[in-house]
């Protein structure tokens, strides 16, 4: 049944996928090709204006979009502070709002790296961030598959 | 050398995510100190996991109630919170508000309970493990007397076995329904049905006919069909039909008999004591023309509350109301079966139970063929070998048997096991010239 639970649901998991299918297609389709096609001068000023418009966007749309619905689809849930440390959904929901703040942290790191000419570091970091989310995404289908 | 050091990086954050979110188990919960505690509740057939829950006086408790089992379950609790009824999977929040004294739980769903399907929450600093109390709800209908006259309009089921329709393929559409009907005088009980009465229609079919039932359930429970004829993983050939569903259940009726056809979802002894039951006769190649045919289906009913079905405790506890044959106690006393003087006649006998079996009599006329299990224990025609004076059928089997009513006058038959009989498990036959 669609109900208006299920619509902040929805806005969840799409704000997520759009975060999560971004560093996808960024990392693994388009640095590629771009690293192939452009020559070095033209592509470092390409990537750090796609690493600034993707970090704006985090900041500005996924980052409140994300805590606002997840906080409230918790107290839908019951959620509460003491619950979260029970071992089975609420240690799962813990670490999966662990990992969200890791994959935050290093992707914050990430466009410092990146600005700061440590580009070796900022890969590493990107790839980190990468994975982590997918992390996340394992973690919320165990939520949901109970 | 990044793409290493940044695969390394997401594969660290893996294990360590994975290792913490499974650590810990909680066969038995307490909920932690705080404002309010949640705890999740699985629940599978036929149990409640934790089954037991310790709060402190006073505190909030809110379940998060998940169904992990392959049936429809709910949980109930005893102050009358409850979850809606939740499909395989899904999962709801069960807000139990301040707990100050203690609370028992339940599925909903018929015969969960007893079969094990409860809780307890438990107030104070000690965890104390209770399995569910067994208390069966509401009081007994009303003892009657069972070979009072049925009420006004009632007529006894039909035993009459009508013949092989044509062809060597036997459609048939049936609808799994709840009736409220009297299934002994006086006495009114919902009964759990294949086609809208107990027991199941009859199927009548040749060695070799194949039958094609189309089942739908119009139950709120999942119910199935369990063939004895069929060979099969009963996963497969005797797919569980969730409320609502459709399924078509086909089978080659490969070997003769009187078999027995029931709902064998668990709990089994409730679905066929609540009326899942019917026969299925294939006839042995051969079998003399015989003036009339009848199929008798014994079987037990124990009742509930008025209207309600019945009751699981005395399933559980195998002390049944009533013996019967065809669904009703008496009910051939009330109208009996009917046989030309000296002709051969065949009664079929099917032993539904669930827990009796028949031992199946006709005062004053010994049967010159038995058959049992695929088996003659006597042939017909060799009267000089002997003859049968009772055909024993265990819960779950079918036979017939033939004799001739050799003068006019009223045959009682009986379940020689004689309470069972006192039970209603008796009728007569009436000889006519």
């Amino acid at each position: 049944m669609v109900s208006w639970w299920s619509l902040l649901r929805f806005v969840h998991v799409l704000s997520a996928a759009v975060w999560v299918g971004g560093q996808l297609t960024l990392s693994l389709l388009m640095l590629p090709l771009l690293r192939r096609r452009l020559p070095a001068e033209v592509r470092s000023a390409v990537l750090s204006s796609l690493g600034k418009t993707f970090g704006i966007y985090t900041v500005a749309v996924f980052l409140p979009l994300q805590i606002g619905s997840g906080i409230w689809l918790a107290s839908y849930h019951h959620v509460t502070l003491a619950s979260l440390g029970e071992p089975g959904y609420g240690r799962t929901l813990l670490t999966k709002l662990i990992v969200f703040a890791v994959v935050m942290l290093l992707s914050g790191l990430h466009g410092w790296a990146h600005g700061a000419g440590r580009l070796g570091v900022a890969r590493a970091l990107a790839l980190g961030s990468l994975l982590g989310s997918c992390v996340i995404v394992l973690l919320a289908t165990a939520l949901v598959g109970g | 050398m990044p793409v290493a050091a940044g695969v390394l990086l997401g594969v660290a954050i893996l294990v360590a995510a994975v290792l913490y979110a499974n650590s810990g188990t909680q066969p038995h919960a307490r909920v932690a100190a705080g404002p309010a505690g949640t705890v999740t509740v699985w629940l599978t057939e036929m149990r409640v996991t934790p089954n037991s829950i310790t709060v402190t006086k006073g505190q909030h408790v809110v379940l998060r109630v998940v169904n992990e089992g392959t049936m429809r379950h709910d949980l109930r609790l005893s102050d009358g919170k409850q979850t809606a009824l939740l499909a395989p999977g899904s999962s709801a929040v069960l807000d139990v508000g301040t707990v100050t004294a203690p609370l028992s739980g339940w599925c909903t769903v018929a015969g969960h309970r007893m079969a094990g399907m409860t809780m307890a929450i438990t107030v104070g600093p000690q965890a104390e493990h209770r399995t569910g109390d067994g208390a069966a709800a509401g009081k007994d209908a009303v003892s009657p007397d069972l070979a009072a006259a049925p009420g006004a309009g009632w007529h006894a089921p039909e035993a009459a076995l009508a013949p092989v329709p044509p062809g060597t393929v036997h459609r048939l559409s049936w609808r799994m329904r709840d009736v409220v009907s009297e299934v002994a005088p006086g006495v009114r009980q919902q009964v759990w049905t294949f086609d809208g009465g107990v027991p199941g229609p009859v199927l009548h079919g040749r060695v070799g006919d194949t039958f094609v039932i189309t089942v739908r359930n119009d139950t709120a429970m999942t119910h199935n069909l369990d063939l004895h004829v069929e060979s099969g993983p009963p996963a497969a050939v005797m797919a569980p039909i969730a409320p609502g569903g459709t399924h078509t259940y086909r089978f080659v009726a490969r070997y003769a008999g009187a078999w027995l056809y029931h709902c064998g979802t668990m709990p089994m002894l409730q679905h066929m004591a609540n009326g899942m039951y019917g026969a299925l006769i294939v006839d042995p190649p051969n079998l003399a023309a015989v003036a009339g045919q009848y199929v008798l289906v014994g079987s037990e009913l124990f009742f509930g509350p008025d209207g309600a079905s019945g009751d699981y405790a005395k399933m559980r506890a195998d002390r049944p109301d009533a013996v019967v044959f065809n669904g009703y106690p008496f009910a051939y006393q009330h109208e009996p079966l009917t046989a030309p003087v000296g002709e051969r006649i065949r009664i079929w006998v099917v032993a539904a139970g669930p827990d009796r079996g028949l031992a199946f009599h006709v005062v004053g006329a010994p049967f010159t063929a038995a058959y049992l299990g695929g088996a003659y224990l006597v042939r017909p025609g060799e009267p000089a070998r002997g003859a049968a004076q009772t055909l024993t059928v265990a819960p779950g089997d079918g036979g017939f048997v033939e004799f001739t009513l050799d003068r006019a006058g009223t045959y009682p038959f009986l379940s020689h096991d004689m309470a069972d009989a006192e039970l209603g498990a008796s009728g007569s036959i009436t000889a006519t010239d």
